[in-house]
């Protein structure tokens, strides 16, 4: 598809069984990306969810997953971390499939399921952490969870499709961005530090995970990079390069400037 | 690109991440509401002359977040936090510009 013919308010094809189905608004400067794996074989049909989206998000997004699959197909819902703009929408998904006798699994780091019930969820958990990093569809199709802690969340993941080699980075390689393009252009290495610098704890931490995805990048490929927010980094060598980015950039700086030591001074001084 | 101190480079290192976070047409009209041409690699090709480059890295934040709000505040200061540490200069010496 052009990009310049993409309409954002439909699911958006990104490879022959994942979708777009994230929420899109003009002048936003964080917008969620939700994304959907239909995996068909034979008879069966199983749909993942991935960081389906915030309660305002969700009429969008349900709008979207419509377009692609029946409710009851939807298996799985991986959640990569417990925050509200990828979580909150799962009870009002978890009502609509379960009302039409379907049921759902979701799956995420046990440190997140600690979180994630205050949202009301009801579904069983699959924690990764307990399962040997992967799951195993139906169709023999596998996803492997790679670790990536403190970033931001202790128990943060990423989700790697081996059949496409898509990498489904939650908050790694998002960014900030006021002019929204599906696929990342000349400037979004900007909008990713942009996101980063801040946002990340420590680049030790950083480095620690880009470290393993360098590690897999080079045994299996990784050709696509799918963020929850931001652009999807499309195509093999742009996906080193970014890689090779946030290897080597500086984040979880606010200890070095924050003005509230000035009154934290003042009043020890007395 | 005609001249760069620490400071210019600096004021480059703002319309880069401009660029990225609010695309290149808006930096540009920002920029020229200080004097200051970029080209389309956010390189400076002119800039006012009638002030110190301290003083004009200043004014830039200064107005930037009125222009572009809080967003651009967190962004920039972050990417000049990152320059300077890359630069090895010292943070102390940029506390009035960070804070």
């Amino acid at each position: 598809m052009k990009l310049r013919n993409m309409k954002y308010d439909n699911a958006i094809k990104i490879d022959k069984d994942i979708y777009w189905i994230g929420w899109y608004k003009k002048e936003a400067p964080l917008r969620s990306n939700a994304y959907l794996i239909k995996d068909e074989s034979n008879d069966t049909v199983e749909v993942i969810l991935i960081d389906p989206g915030s309660v305002p998000d969700f009429p969008v997004i349900l709008k979207k997953i419509l377009q692609v699959c029946e409710l009851k197909d939807i298996k799985y819902i991986i959640l990569h971390h417990q925050d509200p703009d990828i979580c909150a929408s799962v009870p009002k998904i978890e009502e609509l499939v379960y009302n039409i006798g379907g049921s759902i699994k979701i799956v995420t780091h046990s440190r997140a399921w600690f979180l994630i019930p205050f949202y009301g969820v009801r579904s069983e958990f699959y924690l990764i952490d307990f399962k040997g990093w992967k799951l195993e569809l139906k169709s023999g199709r596998v996803l492997r969870f790679i670790f990536t802690p403190y970033l931001h969340f202790p128990g943060a993941f990423v989700t790697y499709d081996v059949k496409t080699k898509t990498l489904f980075s939650s908050d790694l390689f998002g960014g900030i961005s006021y002019e929204f393009k599906l696929y990342a252009d000349e400037w979004y290495k900007e909008a990713v530090k942009a996101f980063h610098e801040h946002y990340m704890s420590h680049e030790d931490h950083l480095r620690f995970a880009m470290e393993k995805l360098e590690k897999i990048y080079k045994k299996y490929g990784i050709k696509r990079i799918c963020p929850q927010h931001g652009s999807i980094i499309e195509g093999e060598n742009k996906v080193y390069e970014y890689i090779q980015l946030l290897k080597n950039i500086t984040c979880g700086k606010y200890t070095s400037v924050t003005d509230d030591l000035k009154w934290i001074e003042r009043d020890i001084r007395g | 690109m005609i001249y760069v101190d620490e400071f210019l480079e600096a004021i480059e290192v703002i319309a880069k991440r401009l660029f990225g976070v609010y695309g290149k047409s808006r930096t540009k009209v920002f920029f020229e509401k200080h004097n200051i041409t970029i080209d389309d690699n956010a390189k400076i090709l002119k800039y006012d002359k009638s002030i110190t480059t301290r003083d004009l890295l200043i004014r830039i934040l200064n107005d930037m977040e009125k222009e572009f709000g809080v967003v651009a505040r967190i962004t920039t200061k972050t990417a000049l936090i990152s320059y300077f540490l890359k630069k090895n200069i010292s943070l102390d010496k940029f506390k009035d510009i960070l804070y």
